[in-house]
């Protein structure tokens, strides 16, 4: 480091001043350096190519001292930020042609980096390195031969036995993506060697299995678009790229205008990668449809959309992709991005970009970030693009409408909420009137279905009389009801009634602030309308209706008066309520009050389960009971029993998640321990220490009594899961083999738009919660779905396993 | 008439005056950057707020003169500014008040402004600040999103009506014979408002036959509003136009107005 200046000597202070600051500016300089390496690529005024050369040789001058700092920061780009690779690669190969030492570094850093994401299950990052360690055959930093080799390898690992498909699938996956890289110069260089990979890679991918594709796709027709599976479709994509020669038109290459300087370089061999063995506790990507819903012919004049099988879509959609993972979390950052997509000019973006937004919000099982979050990008989308692209949104709306008597269920749902979103930020403003098509159709057709539960999801978004004044008269029949609650005990004939004068004092006692003690008087003399003499007695369901209903019905008012009531009287519930029957007899009065207010009921069952009053269990055999026959086709319903699904894996990853930090924290206290008897001579240092950065631990430490304790309870809420997802799943086989069975003897149809929701919810139920399923998979195999079913359920059930087969 | 002569030529009296006046002048001049406070006040503050990329970018000058990628500063002839912009800082501080100051703040041009022009070297130098400038430029917004707007015609669906006290309900009412409105904003307190209607033919009429009408006792002026978000329809969802326009009215909420009575809430019971 020789930055003297010449003037140093004849200014002390300034030597003062420098030798205190010299740690701070080397900082300076490394933070330079890190932002120009990040920057490079970015819009600048002079080339890119001048940027690139003067970057490479600034760096070049640096490598003695910052060549470590140097190392981290192109590694880190080139897996943070992968829509700069061919920028990073030919910087490096620049780097390369000017030290070859450091050339080679570079190759092991990001080897190791590659060895380093596959043992750590970070399957993008892998992917990444590999695709960098590809393009670098195109700079002449490796051989090709040698990265050949690196793929065979790879493309072995998925020839392995006894290993699941998912990690097959994904080193066959890796292998393909890179090819639109790497491939003309491998076709160059090695033809033979590459058609020899691209064999191996056909023969998997005929044996390999689909069982899941069915359960993943968006529509269940392959019209006007195929789903395809997503190693289908990128097979086929790289076979036209083959049969074009391997020309793709899409990825920049910078390192073409270095042609020159990079083949005068030396090149690396890569050493031998072998992937790591599977382990069992290595969780592998889970396959995907690829998603399409326009084509060239649903695009306006100007650029064209690529085709379906052009390496192009596959390139535009993994980069669009990966600009919604980078801004998620800020949609207006997000929408800007999209919109400056590098190649716009290109291809028609808005189409592009709706396309790909919607891919993610219908990604089965479920989408990567939360549903409102693709919502509130296309608003983002809209506003700074509005000539365009709500017209393009609209247009998607109609395609998704008229497609959606195939639609999944669960994306139905997904449909649903961001329909209804997006409206109700566009003044509930559409011509409804195209729809009314629909008004002639079964009311459990989807289509009816689907205007009907947007209105009731925009009910909860706006209020009712807005909702029927946007509407056209015609659709009368599909306008939600006005959702107020059904006071039976004040209605008119309510005299007639046995609880009627109990409800009266009822509302007399609670209005006067009366004590939950005092609710038990009034409802004490109340008969107890089951005779049978075996049954609880404890159990009296005219108590449980002229409680619920009455005191319900007073917090009317708003969510946060019944939150107050029930916590009020909290007491009353538990004591009128303690077996399952009596938790759904009160679930059943609530609905007889708030059948009209679905919000409420989601709002109010919520409130129960977190406050105690009833059980999951009660909910799940509540909601498969005859008395919610004729809900059972609604949204509102499977909302209800997904939060309620939730709500218990909630609790059951809270009690293993603390369980998992006692051990932990017993585990510390025993080594710490040790380490103080070990250690005589050290054992004051010790203490000191332990005093210092472990104090909190130690007077938390957990007694193994704790511990014990602590297991049996996670043991307790896991069995409680378990059977949580036994009673769905035997009531969904209940009633869905009556329904095969009985069609069958009557000659009928058995796919009705009943069974097809009802089927689509079960297999809602196994995407939406496959994590916890798949903890009881093998118990549900023994129990339920056992070979005798009918083959139809029986096939829902596999289609999950194989997810992760 | 009587026309005033004034020749071009001025009177002896006249030259004395002027010189005598330019002479106080001068000496007023004097007198006041005299009396005037230093500078050094205003530019101390700076000093030390100077940008740390001033630093920086000469690091990677020098770098750049190690590696060899300039050689032409050697060929540069030494300006004065150039040993002021490499004083040291404590020095620098000392002698702030002198006219040195500014090439602290400009980063790159003390070194090589001639580099730049005489070879066709990498800019290098300008590597980060083209980054920057680019880089802010993008971040504050698309920079290209409205082009093509400017050169259109004036026309467009939505049309500006002034009259006195006009309502939402009173524009809607008027206006609704011209054609299917989308979207209608009104500032009472200005007594104006927008309609935006599905086509421009209904604007258009509706310019025509109301500009200067008289409906139930208001004076109106129709024009056609000065901003007219342009939408062609790229397709025929039949919504299309709808949510374009109202996503370009940049007021999503709309117009709607509330019809809701309030709730009161009694003295709660559950407490």
């Amino acid at each position: 480091m020789s930055r003297r200046r010449p003037h140093e000597e004849d200014d002390g202070y300034e030597r003062a001043y420098r030798k205190r600051r010299r740690v701070s500016e080397n900082q300076e300089i490394e933070d330079r350096l890190e932002s120009l390496i990040l920057r490079v690529g970015e819009k600048s005024t002079s080339s890119l190519e001048s940027n690139l050369e003067g970057l490479a040789s600034v760096l070049e001058a640096d490598l003695a001292t910052f060549r470590s700092k140097i190392l981290r920061i192109l590694t880190d780009c080139a897996i943070k930020m992968p829509e700069k690779c061919t920028i990073y690669t030919t910087l490096v190969g620049l780097l390369n042609a000017k030290n070859y030492n450091f050339g080679g570094e570079f190759v092991e850093y990001m080897v190791r980096n590659l060895k380093d994401s596959l043992k750590a299950c970070k399957w993008d990052a892998a992917r990444y390195s590999l695709r960098f360690l590809a393009d670098l055959v195109n700079c002449h930093v490796i051989s090709a031969g040698s990265l050949l080799q690196l793929l065979d390898n790879m493309v072995d690992a998925a020839k392995e036995d006894g290993v699941p498909q998912v990690r097959k699938d994904w080193y066959v996956f890796a292998v393909l993506s890179t090819l639109p890289w790497v491939g003309r110069e491998l076709y160059e260089k090695k033809e033979q060697a590459l058609e020899h990979l691209l064999v191996s890679i056909e023969v998997f991918l005929g044996k390999r299995s689909k069982k899941h594709h069915a359960a993943l796709r968006v529509w269940a027709l392959d019209t006007p678009h195929p789903q395809e599976e997503y190693l289908d479709c990128l097979w086929a994509q790289i076979r036209k790229l083959r049969q074009d020669n391997w020309a793709e038109k899409h990825i920049p290459r910078p390192y073409l205008a270095f042609d020159s300087i990079l083949c005068e370089a030396l090149q690396h061999n890569l050493p031998t990668i072998l992937p790591p063995p599977h382990h069992d506790s290595y969780q592998y990507p889970m396959p995907h449809v690829v998603f399409r819903m326009f084509d060239y012919t649903d695009c306006p004049e100007g650029p064209i959309l690529p085709g379906a099988h052009s390496i192009e879509r596959f390139l535009i959609e993994e980069h669009l992709h990966q600009i919604i993972e980078m801004h998620h979390l800020e949609r207006k950052d997000c929408a800007a991005h999209l919109l400056n997509f590098p190649y716009k000019l290109k291809i028609p973006l808005d189409y592009s970009i709706v396309e790909v937004i919607f891919a993610e919000l219908f990604h089965m099982p479920s989408p990567r970030y939360l549903e409102i979050v693709y919502g509130s990008v296309l608003i983002e989308l809209c506003k700074l693009q509005p000539s365009t692209m709500p017209q393009v949104l609209a247009q998607a709306t109609e395609i998704l409408f008229i497609r959606i008597d195939t639609m999944n269920t669960a994306c139905f749902d997904r449909f649903v909420n961001w329909f209804s979103y997006h409206l109700s930020n566009f003044q509930f403003r559409w011509s409804w009137e195209d729809w009314d098509s629909c008004l002639q159709l079964d009311p459990e057709h989807p289509r009816p279905k689907f205007v009907r539960e947007v209105l009731l999801k925009s009910l909860r978004l706006s209020y009712h009389q807005r909702i029927k004044d946007m509407m056209p008269d015609s659709f009368e029949s599909l306008i939600p009801t006005k959702p107020e609650p059904k006071f039976k005990y004040a209605a008119e004939g309510a005299g007639s009634l046995p609880g009627t004068t109990s409800a009266h004092k009822l509302v007399v006692s609670i209005r006067a602030k009366c004590k939950p003690e005092e609710v038990l008087h009034v409802l004490q003399d109340l008969p107890n309308p089951r005779q049978d003499e075996d049954v609880d007695p404890r159990f009296n369901p005219l108590k449980i209706d002229v409680f619920v209903q009455t005191l319900l019905n007073l917090g009317s008012k708003s969510f946060s008066h019944s939150f107050a009531a029930i916590s009020k009287f909290h007491y009353v519930f538990k004591e009128l309520a303690e077996s399952e029957e009596a938790q759904i007899c009160i679930l059943r009065n609530m609905f007889d009050l708030w059948h009209g207010h679905q919000q409420m009921m989601c709002v109010l069952i919520d409130k129960m389960l977190k406050t105690q009053i009833i059980e999951c269990s009660a909910v799940a055999n509540w909601i498969f009971s005859k008395d919610m026959s004729g809900e059972f086709t609604k949204l509102y319903l499977w909302e209800i029993l997904h939060l309620t699904i939730k709500k218990m894996s909630k609790h059951v990853n809270r009690l293993g998640r603390e369980l998992a930090e006692a051990l932990e924290r017993l585990r510390h206290a025993e080594s710490d321990s040790d380490e103080s008897e070990d250690g005589d001579g050290e054992g004051n240092n010790n203490s000191g220490q332990r005093g210092k950065s472990g104090g909190a631990d130690d007077h938390e430490k957990p007694s193994e009594d704790m511990v014990d304790r602590m297991e049996e309870r996670l043991e307790a809420a896991q069995a409680d899961q378990k059977n949580l997802f036994l009673i769905i799943f035997q009531r969904f086989i209940m009633i869905l083999s009556e329904h095969l069975v009985r069609s069958d003897t009557d000659g009928r149809d058995f796919n009705t738009h009943w069974y097809k929701w009802t089927i689509g919810r079960l297999q809602q139920v196994f995407l939406v919660h496959h994590e916890q399923v798949q903890k009881y998979s093998s118990t549900l195999e023994t129990l339920l779905f056992t070979q005798d079913l009918d083959p139809h359920i029986l096939e829902v059930f596999h289609q999950f396993t194989s997810l992760r087969a | 008439m009587v026309y005033l002569h004034f020749p071009t030529n001025l009177t002896e009296e006249e030259l004395m005056l002027q010189t005598k006046y330019a002479k106080l002048k001068k000496k007023k001049k004097a007198l006041q950057a005299l009396k005037a406070p230093r500078p050094e006040p205003e530019r101390t503050p700076q000093t030390p707020k100077r940008p740390a990329e001033a630093r920086d970018a000469r690091e990677v000058a020098r770098k750049l003169l190690k590696s060899g990628a300039i050689t032409a500063i050697t060929k540069t002839p030494k300006r004065p500014e150039q040993a002021g912009f490499k004083r040291p800082r404590g020095l620098e501080r000392k002698l702030s008040s002198t006219e040195r100051t500014i090439s602290g703040y400009q980063p790159f041009s003390a070194t090589h402004p001639e580099d730049m022009e005489t070879d066709n070297r990498p800019k290098v130098k300008n590597l980060y600040d083209s980054f920057v400038s680019a880089r802010d430029r993008e971040e504050r917004g698309l920079t290209e999103k409205r082009d093509g707007r400017a050169d259109k015609p004036r026309q467009g669906n939505t049309i500006f009506v002034s009259g006195h006290e006009i309502t939402e309900d009173f524009l809607k009412k008027t206006f609704h014979s011209y054609g299917n409105i989308v979207n209608v904003t009104v500032e009472i307190e200005k007594n104006h408002g927008f309609v935006t209607f599905d086509k421009m033919e209904a604007a258009d009429q509706a310019i025509t036959e109301m500009h200067h009408g008289m409906v139930s006792g208001v004076q109106l002026k129709v024009s056609l509003a000065r901003r007219q978000p342009v939408i062609q329809p790229i397709n025929d969802a039949a919504s299309a136009a709808t949510w374009s326009t109202i996503a370009a009215s940049h007021s999503q909420k709309g117009s709607h107005r509330d019809r809701r009575k309030l709730i009161v809430y009694e003295e709660g019971f559950f407490d």
